[in-house]
């Protein structure tokens, strides 16, 4: 059984440490830069938190820790258990199938018992300076953390169990199944309003108190509860208790999804549904669009993908829907603190609608997705810059189409000009255009095409850490610069302004993709 | 039709192509021989594009192919040992892809996949996404969409592999029909008796070098392909 987790752990070390020093220099990037930043974070917040509720605050990193797992291991707990290439090696060896569950579940464990750490441990410390804790409270701290993923990795692998159970018996079962994840994804969600919602987050000078009614809530969540509570409390026996429901859920998942797992595992590469061939569905198109159907197929295929690049586009268009909704309550919070612009609404819009659509970028991963179907795009008499164009053209449209139909909404009800409109649309299909070609540069550069499983790629590879990024960076340059001048602009100075940038920075990027870009794309 | 002359490719400091010489002509079957890491796939892969080489030439009817590598994947075909296709796609997607990618046009491309798909018996299974295809039918998809275009060169590597005995004796057919219409075969395999009885000409590549090169029938005389091989 040892044997086992520690073949999956050096797995797991072995993609982060390759014998490449370059490889592995970049992999270190990528596996400590979020972790820094989680720590950050936490760190701030956490602080910020103790300063105003004390000790209570113990109950919101710990929920925030379970939260956070559990947002990571619904995405990461499907992989693990079902889409792994070596259960077919494994489960022929002469060991017990029990033992093969137990060492997915491992690595989960290790990577949740990661996260709960980096949350928990650092206001922790704080905490126990301040209140000038004893060395009790550290010990029961760590002794409750080691077992405190265990809920959220048993919540996260039911759920993985169930959906799969439930998916397996229907047609387009991936579909399905990756619809189920992405709701169940968004579903998770609810614990961060329940988190903003009972913290009462106000910060008018009171003191933050958590109402009883959050603590009465976390009692929905017993091993979190209790160890806040033992550690609130400083009560030791809720920690045992905490521990004690850990072992005795984490004994009753294996009695109970043993079997299941081992069957659905095996039932998981077959096929049920035979579906019907018509050869009337055969198309005759052009090069570039034929490229851009099987790269739009991809993306759409493919429910991480979408989760991951194009998340934003959804909170854009949810957003307007939102905002259209709520015009007036929206203008009475927006006046009082900016009433210089009262007459610059569609500026305003636009830069936001820019700095969240730079954020998306599906061609930062395109070639890398490629993987082991690269050999393809090097055979077919396809010219590089059709093969480019191809990708970056998904990203102009998963970035332009919500973009416009939220321009659209915004059109009917703010009422601006329809040439505002057209240079507005036109705007947003060049930021996809700017979009796509930085996406592909930085693929260029950085592509990855050794993966057992998509998710690496559009999650953790270098290439969607410095696209996003990136992103972000020319995000957060928009919003200072535009806000900053937006009274030495009215509407149509800004959007010529802001088209003639465009313009120029992707004709810029064209010229380097079809020079240095078309060299490094044969070179690969 | 194919012409490589003194190709050389190196990995890092490692040269595994030590000046390869060979020529394919028209409505010739080439088959490439040699054992496990001998640079059979390392000079297909040159030949086809995917890999870049520092020396030598490879002309595919006459045309180079660092030169103008997009007329040259214009006219040829290739099919690896081991064909990843897109796993999203459906079979009927893929061919769809290729034959637009080659522009043929609508109703050939329609007719020449029924008929071959047809032919490899796997007509019926187009609509399933390739990702639950087994790996004979990815090889059968394959060599459909190699057959597709009706490629001037047609270059497999290890084509037999994971194909079942009615697709083989299906595939050295449709090699032979090719050839009879003049197009040119270069190919990769282990099967020694397959390249004996299917090869106009043989060439065995050893550490990086051709060793041995000409006409099968002069080349074995009274021997047997096997006893050659093993020989060197």
């Amino acid at each position: 059984m040892l044997q086992l987790i520690k073949i999956q752990l050096l797995n797991l070390l072995v993609k982060i440490s390759p014998r490449n020093s370059r490889k592995r220099k970049i992999n270190y990037f990528i596996v400590i830069l979020p972790i820094i930043a989680i720590l950050y974070y936490s760190i701030i917040w956490g602080i910020e938190i103790i300063d105003n509720t004390g000790l209570q605050a113990i109950y919101i990193t710990t929920l925030s820790s379970f939260v956070a797992c559990v947002m990571f291991q619904i995405v990461q707990s499907q992989g693990h258990l079902f889409d792994s290439n070596d259960f077919e090696s494994l489960i022929v060896l002469p060991i017990q199938p029990i033992q093969i569950m137990l060492s997915k579940m491992a690595s989960m464990y290790i990577s949740s018992l990661l996260f709960s750490t980096v949350i928990i441990v650092p206001s922790a410390i704080y905490m126990g300076i301040k209140f000038h804790l004893e060395f009790l409270f550290y010990f029961y701290l760590i002794l409750g953390l080691i077992f405190l993923p265990v809920l959220a990795v048993l919540v996260t692998s039911t759920l993985a169990i169930m959906i799969r159970f439930i998916t397996n018996k229907i047609p387009y079962k991936k579909l399905a199944n990756n619809i189920v994840v992405v709701l169940v994804y968004l579903a998770s969600f609810y614990f961060w309003y329940l988190l903003a919602k009972y913290q009462n987050m106000s910060y008018t000078g009171v003191k933050l108190h958590l109402s009883d009614d959050f603590i009465e809530k976390l009692k929905y969540l017993p091993t979190v509860y209790y160890y806040a509570k033992g550690l609130y409390t400083m009560n030791t026996s809720y920690i045992w208790i905490s521990i004690f429901i850990n072992v005795v859920a984490f004994v009753g998942f294996i009695y109970l999804f043993n079997r299941l797992y081992i069957y659905l595992n095996m039932d998981v590469h077959h096929t049920t549904v035979k579906k019907k061939i018509s050869l009337k569905r055969v198309s005759k198109d052009s090069v570039l669009f034929t490229l851009f159907k099987k790269e739009f197929n991809k993306f759409i295929t493919n429910f991480l993908y979408i989760l991951n690049l194009a998340t934003f586009q959804l909170v854009i268009l949810g957003g307007t829907i939102y905002l259209v909704w709520n015009k007036a309550e929206i203008m009475n919070m927006i006046r009082p603190f900016i009433p210089m612009i009262q007459n610059s609404y569609f500026i305003v819009y636009m830069t936001a609608l820019i700095s969240s659509s730079v954020v998306s970028n599906t061609a930062s991963v395109s070639i890398s997705l490629e993987g082991k179907n690269f050999w393809i795009l090097k055979v077919i008499p396809a010219k590089v810059l059709e093969i480019l164009y191809a990708k970056i053209l998904v990203n102009v449209v998963v970035i332009a189409v919500p973009g416009m139909i939220s321009l659209l909404l915004f059109y009917f009800f703010f009422e601006f000009s329809v040439i505002e409109l057209l240079l507005g649309c036109f705007i947003i299909i060049l930021v996809g255009l700017l979009t796509g070609q930085i996406g592909i540069i930085v693929n260029l550069w950085f592509p990855k095409f050794e993966f057992d499983r998509e998710v690496i790629v559009i999650k953790q590879s270098l290439a969607a850490f410095v696209a996003t990024f990136t992103g972000m960076f020319i995000g957060g340059f928009n919003l200072f610069l535009s806000l900053k001048h937006i009274s030495d602009f009215n509407t149509m100075s800004y959007l010529f302004t802001v088209t003639v940038i465009l313009l120029v920075t992707t004709g810029l990027l064209h010229l380097w993709i079809a020079t240095i870009g078309k060299k490094t794309f044969e070179r690969l | 039709m194919l012409k490589i002359e003194n190709l050389k490719k190196s990995y890092g400091s490692k040269e595994v192509l030590h000046g390869i010489d060979l020529e394919v002509q028209d409505g010739e079957i080439f088959g490439f021989i040699g054992h496990n890491g001998a640079g059979k796939t390392t000079t297909i892969k040159a030949v086809v594009g995917i890999i870049t080489y520092e020396k030598g030439k490879i002309t595919i009817d006459g045309i180079d192919n660092k030169e103008k590598p997009l007329e040259c994947k214009k006219i040829m075909a290739y099919i690896p040992d081991n064909p990843d296709l897109y796993p999203n796609l459906t079979g009927l997607q893929y061919l769809n892809f290729i034959g637009n990618v080659y522009k043929v046009e609508k109703h050939a491309l329609v007719s020449r996949i029924e008929h071959l798909a047809n032919e490899f018996e796997i007509y019926g299974n187009l609509a399933d996404t390739i990702g639950s295809y087994s790996h004979g039918m990815k090889q059968k998809l394959a060599i459909i969409s190699a057959l597709i275009h009706e490629p001037k060169l047609l270059i497999l590597d290890e084509p037999f592999v994971g194909l079942d005995p009615k697709a083989s004796f299906k595939l050295k057919e449709l090699m032979k029909q090719l050839c009879a219409k003049g197009s040119s075969i270069f190919f990769s395999t282990h099967v020694l008796e397959v390249a004996e009885k299917l090869c106009d000409k043989i060439a065995i590549i050893k550490d990086g070098r051709i060793v041995v090169s000409g006409n099968t029938s002069e080349l074995i005389e009274d021997q047997s392909l096997e006893e050659i091989f093993l020989g060197l």
